[in-house]
């Protein structure tokens, strides 16, 4: 099958070709008719002025006797020196006129007038009807015929470059019309095309304007019959995925809330254990199950994101959100949520920060990457959020991690420290969190004197 | 403080029963949409906790055809449905507050009392009339700088009546709001609890209108 990657290319260059092949073969088989019918037309006239030439001879004999060796009167020689004159034309005539060469034998073979001498003279060489005559470097295209009353000869030439200037001439004036129309018609073909592709192009603008969560239907109306039916399938298809998301939603929805609720069960009781224990060993046994449920509680949270996420679930729209805020929101409750002093984490920024981005997902993304670098911190350090307009860049003080870890430090399930209480999900949420919103999300060694991580979120790649 | 909580499966409703009447609350549990608005149509709350998924009807349901009929009563929808739309679609029918589950008894029990608290005109968690204060949050009740030991039960009368200052109680309100469907309990025994306070926090706090009910003010 024939590899279109252009129809558009692929219509005008079939159809170009095609129009100046034809064209071209036309034209060709024009030109050859036409030089075929003029040279016609130029023996019928050779013929026809030797006709009226034996007339007008016959009639100038007749008057003077019937003379073996015929002679023409002075008036006679002029007209016809000047009817049949091989010189160029004067003001009055036409560039067509024809330069003809004639020469006329007795019955007995002797020349008695020409009125060109490039001509074979010899008797020998007269036939009747249509010949070609090479003289001196010089074709002659010739007519000859006998009067049959006096016996005379009279051969009418032209010469053959002459006959074929004009003939290619004619030819020609009459060809080049033909081609010169080939440029315009392949513009207004080129047009019409464009004009013909203008549906699809509107189908592609239509698409590629599209969310990848706008899934609703094309108005087939809008379309010209031999697209509806794509147009249909593209809707067909709109339908199927558009089902296919609306079950991994139920089903994510579902999952959340048959995973919540025997979580909820669990604690509740458990905390009412608690409540009404005055035993510290079951408190504690309590206090560490609590611990666990909690550790299950935020492993199911991830899961959920990470679910919705790849679901293309959590899609709301963008705005401009301050980032500055943000962060030291989050630092708040990531210090907060992890019982650490607030003084554990801080955001740099000279300057204010606006981000046009997913409020939700921006803030999965930096809670979890706050999360990650406070966890994992040794005692008594410092994480910084390095705010820009372009990046974020968190940077934690912590023993250095192998190329490897960090080569697989995305991986779900993978965790740093098995002490920690991650879920292993968190920086796969970031990845993919990073990439909906082509973000570049690097994680590095430090570089410099301090050992540490450093987590680079850089958005110049999308805004 | 009378709670109704509607909440379909049972191991979790028998859990926040349990930890709402240990901190005081009287909660009534049912089972299913039907049967909540029943209750909210024939007795009185202070608050309903929500279950959304319900069987039969939802619990977005629930709450609509509560304010639908102009039942006022705060309603606390607790669900596991994490997403945005369901939380807005549950306060845009009605609900006052939204909890997600799994959560902590003691947030519940926070977000309880702030609802009942606003439902009932109030800012702070402190209910104060004349010089008897009492912190529904610490269950502790005080006659000008002294702290008064009271009863569960005894609290919750006080707690009721001070909710309600101002207006007449009557024993079958006061029943409703103290005792749970699930209790036994003797036809004098909101009496007893009156003759308890008075003997407590002194007499001429409670006013007795005869015929009708019990007051504070």
């Amino acid at each position: 099958m024939l590899n279109i990657s252009s129809i558009k290319k692929f219509l005008l260059i079939a159809i170009i070709s095609l129009i100046s092949l034809v064209w071209g073969i036309s034209a060709a088989l024009n030109f050859h008719e036409s030089q075929e019918q003029v040279e016609e037309l130029f023996d019928a006239e050779l013929a026809q002025m030797g006709r009226i030439l034996q007339t007008v001879i016959a009639a100038s004999l007749k008057q003077d006797s019937q003379t073996v060796t015929p002679r023409l009167n002075y008036l006679d020689e002029q007209l016809l020196s000047k009817v049949f004159g091989h010189e160029e034309y004067d003001d009055f005539g036409h560039k067509y006129e024809k330069k003809l060469a004639f020469q006329m034998w007795n019955s007995q073979g002797e020349l008695f007038f020409e009125n060109h001498s490039s001509l074979p003279q010899e008797f020998s060489l007269v036939q009747r009807g249509y010949q070609t005559l090479l003289q001196n470097d010089l074709n002659w295209r010739s007519f000859t015929l006998q009067d049959e009353a006096l016996g005379f000869w009279i051969r009418v030439a032209q010469r053959e470059d002459v006959r074929t200037e004009l003939t290619n001439e004619i030819a020609w004036n009459t060809t080049w019309p033909t081609l010169v129309i080939v440029p315009f018609l392949i513009i207004v073909l080129g047009w019409i095309i464009q004009r013909g592709l203008e549906p699809l192009r509107t189908i592609s603008s239509e698409l590629k304007g599209r969310s990848y969560q706008n899934l609703s239907q094309l108005n087939k109306a809008d379309y010209p019959l031999e697209l509806k039916r794509m147009v249909a399938e593209l809707n067909n298809l709109f339908l199927r995925v558009s089902e296919a998301s609306e079950r991994e939603r139920r089903f994510t929805a579902d999952a959340a809330h048959e995973l919540r609720t025997p979580l909820a069960i669990a604690k509740v009781h458990l905390q009412n254990v608690k409540q009404i224990s005055d035993s510290a060993q079951i408190t504690d046994f309590v206090d560490k199950a609590l611990l666990g449920i909690e550790r299950l509680i935020h492993m199911v949270k991830q899961l959920l994101i990470l679910s919705r996420l790849d679901a293309g679930q959590d899609a709301e729209v963008s705005k401009d959100i301050c980032v500055n805020d943000v962060c030291n929101e989050l630092i708040h409750e990531v210090c907060q949520n992890l019982g650490f002093d607030a003084s554990c984490a801080k955001l740099q920024s000279h300057e204010e920060c606006t981000w046009h981005t997913n409020e939700t997902l921006l803030r999965i993304l930096i809670r979890n990457l706050l999360d990650n670098a406070c966890r994992y911190a040794s005692v008594n350090t410092l994480v910084e959020c390095i705010l820009s307009k372009e990046k974020m860049v968190i940077q934690n003080v912590c023993p250095r991690m192998s190329e490897d870890a960090l080569a697989h430090i995305l991986e779900r399930f993978k965790r740093g420290k098995t002490n920690q209480q991650g879920s292993g999900l968190g920086l796969s949420i970031c990845q993919q969190i990073c990439k909906q919103n082509a973000y570049q999300l690097t994680i590095a060694n430090r570089k410099g004197e301090t050992v540490g991580i450093e987590v680079t979120i850089n958005i110049t790649a999308d805004q | 403080m009378r709670i109704l909580l509607v909440e379909d499966d049972e191991l979790l409703a028998d859990g926040i029963v349990t930890s709402l009447s240990l901190s005081g609350f009287n909660a009534d549990v049912v089972y299913c949409g039907e049967h909540a608005l029943h209750a909210l149509s024939c007795e009185q709350f202070d608050l309903c906790v929500l279950d959304i998924g319900l069987p039969g009807i939802s619990g977005f349901q629930v709450v609509q055809k509560i304010r639908e009929s102009n039942n006022a009563i705060p309603v606390l929808m607790l669900t596991a449905r994490d997403q945005i739309t369901d939380k807005v679609k549950g306060l845009d029918k009605g609900a006052d507050d939204y909890l997600l589950k799994p959560f902590d008894v003691e947030e519940l029990k926070a977000r309880i009392r702030a609802l009942v608290r606003r439902a009932h005109g109030e800012s702070h968690a402190e209910l104060k009339v004349g010089d008897i204060h009492i912190l529904p949050d610490a269950h502790q009740v005080f006659r000008g700088e002294v702290e008064i030991k009271l009863s569960p039960k005894e609290f919750s009368v006080l707690n009721e009546m001070m909710i309600h200052r101002g207006r007449v109680l009557s024993k079958d309100q006061l029943t409703e709001l103290i005792y749970g469907w699930s209790e036994d309990l003797d036809s004098n025994a909101i009496e007893v609890h009156v003759h308890h306070l008075r003997k407590k926090i002194g007499a001429g706090v409670i006013e007795t209108i005869r015929g009708v009910g019990y007051k504070i003010t």
